[in-house]
């Protein structure tokens, strides 16, 4: 079989990389390595040079950048439109995409539009033929391995966080080149920033957070008190418990929130998908407490307790306010 | 691109909803027998959580506009018309079930073609999904509708707004971090949205019982052309505990001991 090229599409938002896109870099070396085939980076972007040399020099990759005045801004249409020009031009194998807002926006639709394979939020793979995609279901209650079954491109969706990137050795070629980007009918009409917050969670020393595991506000007082203790305390929350009300959206951990990394981070009561989790891992130390004992979130933690919270707290509220009255 | 897909000129909005029946989330899941998939059995299903803000979002679409025809389809075997009757009761004035009882549309794909072949000659002005499935998390079949029907497409939105002309749409579309992107499309389009764009009212008694009385019309998925699949998954399992968790047990009392005098060695935070 003839190896076939493997595109990366570098993700970039207000004239700054992101971080996955580095990791991509990384995954698609990973790839390389048992699939064979070279590595090539894709930037879309008006003006494409800076955002390329920038990427060719911090992954190592050489650069193919497209330029086109719809390009200023993410433009499912315009995206789609390039992507998959070229796509049928280069004939890759792969094309690894950032399981991101902007990417699952658009690589199910470039998967269809190429006739393509799809496989989304993905956090490895399995070498041998096929290659396998590690990617959780369920709330990451089973991991699968799922394959392309199709002999034309696989669009690869990786989920942020999955991959270390790793030190490139020199900067890649850069080659800029304009192209036709119809957007259709779609405008992009700018980034509204998230409203200012007045609780910074990157600050707190410890985060308790509360999940929807803890069965209702009426609730959240256990969760307060419990954070309240600690000189450097904050409360944290995954997105069900925003979405219902309970707490505002500027308690909210993971993707959509915060990315927080506390010396403390206790999950009450939080299921653990991958969204939540990636707002946290680097959370010095991680206590899930979950009736479930097959909760997503004791692969995440580094203590865990299957109790009911409503029982549990109490408890432990108790103990440690003796502790500190007793300078334990 | 050349919208082949475009409305009737009619007074009439009509939208459709895409649901998905799954499991409880709170369920524990084995694996299946051929080691492919969650095993159904023994599970309890319902309506996805997203497609219940699809839903709503349809209903708030037609409070506004008044003249609007809400229909929702699934693709499922035939348990999945309880999903199908819980978006009637909660506004639907049609449901269909696409039966893929064999169960041979395994890929988002195949999914995503089955309902754009029933739906193409339908003439929807707004397509709704859910943003993803809380079973398989693949967010696929959205997007893959909107390309196979030739709709403009916005993901994870968290508010909309159509035109008084009813000619487009304004989407703010969930970043990360909190921040939003706003964008414009034309109409007919399709999103799929995300949880908290709204707070999804519950069914009134009155509709959920009318909705049981209804016959719900099924489409065998062989009237529908080929089911085309595109990816498979080849192993499911169940993921190992991770080895760097350590469970504290005993009663209540013990636990919170251990917890306290671990935490206090490990990280000072008191």
């Amino acid at each position: 079989m003839v190896s076939r090229e493997i595109l990366v599409v570098v993700e970039h938002r207000g004239g700054k990389l992101l971080p996955v896109s580095l990791e991509l870099a990384a995954f698609g070396r990973q790839l390389a390595q048992v699939a064979g085939g070279s590595v090539m980076g894709v930037v879309l972007a008006s003006p494409a040079r800076p955002r390329a040399e920038e990427f060719a020099q911090s992954s190592g990759l050489p650069v193919l950048a497209l330029e086109n005045e719809h390009f200023s801004a993410y433009n499912a249409e315009a995206y789609l439109h390039a992507l998959a020009r070229l796509v049928s031009e280069r004939q890759p194998g792969f094309i690894l995409i950032a399981h991101t807002p902007a990417g699952w926006d658009f690589a199910p639709r470039l998967a269809v539009a190429v006739s393509g394979s799809c496989s989304t939020g993905v956090t490895g793979f399995e070498a041998g033929v096929p290659i396998r995609f590690h990617r959780a279901i369920c709330g990451g209650k089973i991991s699968t391995e799922v394959a392309p079954i199709l002999d034309t491109v696989a669009v690869v969706t990786l989920m942020p966080g999955a991959i270390k990137p790793t030190e490139p050795e020199a900067a890649g070629a850069v080659e800029v080149k304009s192209v036709e980007a119809g957007a259709g009918g779609t405008r992009a009409l700018g980034l509204k920033e998230a409203p200012p917050r007045s609780l910074d969670l990157s600050r707190a020393e410890v985060i308790v957070a509360a999940g929807r595991g803890m069965g209702g506000p009426e609730h959240l007082g256990l969760i307060r008190e419990l954070a309240s203790l600690f000189d450097r305390g904050a409360v944290g929350a995954s997105r069900p418990v925003v979405d219902a009300g309970w707490l505002p959206l500027e308690h909210q951990v993971g993707m959509t929130g915060q990315t927080v990394a506390p010396k403390l981070y206790l999950a009450c009561g939080i299921s653990g998908a991958i969204q939540h989790t990636m707002g946290m891992s680097r959370a010095d130390l991680i206590v899930a407490v979950n009736t479930d004992p097959a909760a997503a979130i004791f692969s995440a933690a580094h203590l865990g307790i299957v109790q009911d919270l409503r029982q549990f707290l109490p408890v432990l509220i108790a103990k440690l306010r003796d502790k500190k009255e007793k300078k334990l | 691109m050349p919208c082949p897909y475009s409305t009737d000129g009619g007074t009439v909005m009509k939208i459709l909803v895409c649901v998905k029946s799954v499991p409880d989330r709170q369920s524990s899941f084995r694996v299946n027998a051929a080691g492919t998939g969650y095993e159904e059995r023994g599970l309890v299903f319902g309506v996805n959580e997203y497609d219940l803000f699809a839903m709503e979002e349809a209903v708030r679409i037609r409070e506004r506009f008044r003249e609007v025809e809400i229909a929702a389809v699934t693709v499922g075997p035939p348990r999945a018309e309880a999903a199908l009757r819980k978006a009637m009761s909660l506004g639907a004035t049609d449901g269909v079930l696409i039966d893929d009882s064999n169960g041979r549309a395994t890929s988002a794909l195949a999914v995503a073609s089955l309902i754009a072949a029933w739906a193409r000659d339908k003439k929807f002005d707004l397509v709704l999904c859910g943003v993803l499935s809380e079973d398989l998390q693949r967010g696929q079949t959205g997007p893959m509708l909107a390309q196979l029907l030739r709709l403009p497409c916005a993901t994870t939105v968290i508010a909309e707004q159509i035109a008084e002309d009813r000619k487009s749409i304004t989407c703010e579309r969930e970043l990360e971090g909190g921040m939003r992107e706003r964008v414009a499309l034309p109409l007919p389009a399709l999103l799929t949205v995300q949880s908290g764009i709204n707070t999804p009212r519950y069914a009134s008694l009155t509709n959920v019982l009318r909705v049981k009385q209804l016959t719900i019309p099924s489409i065998p998925t062989a009237s529908l052309g080929e089911i085309p699949n595109s990816e498979t998954t080849l192993r499911a399992f169940l993921p190992e505990r991770s080895a760097i968790c350590e469970f504290l047990e005993g009663d209540l009392d013990r636990i919170a001991e251990q917890l306290l005098e671990k935490v206090r060695a490990r990280v000072p935070v008191w």
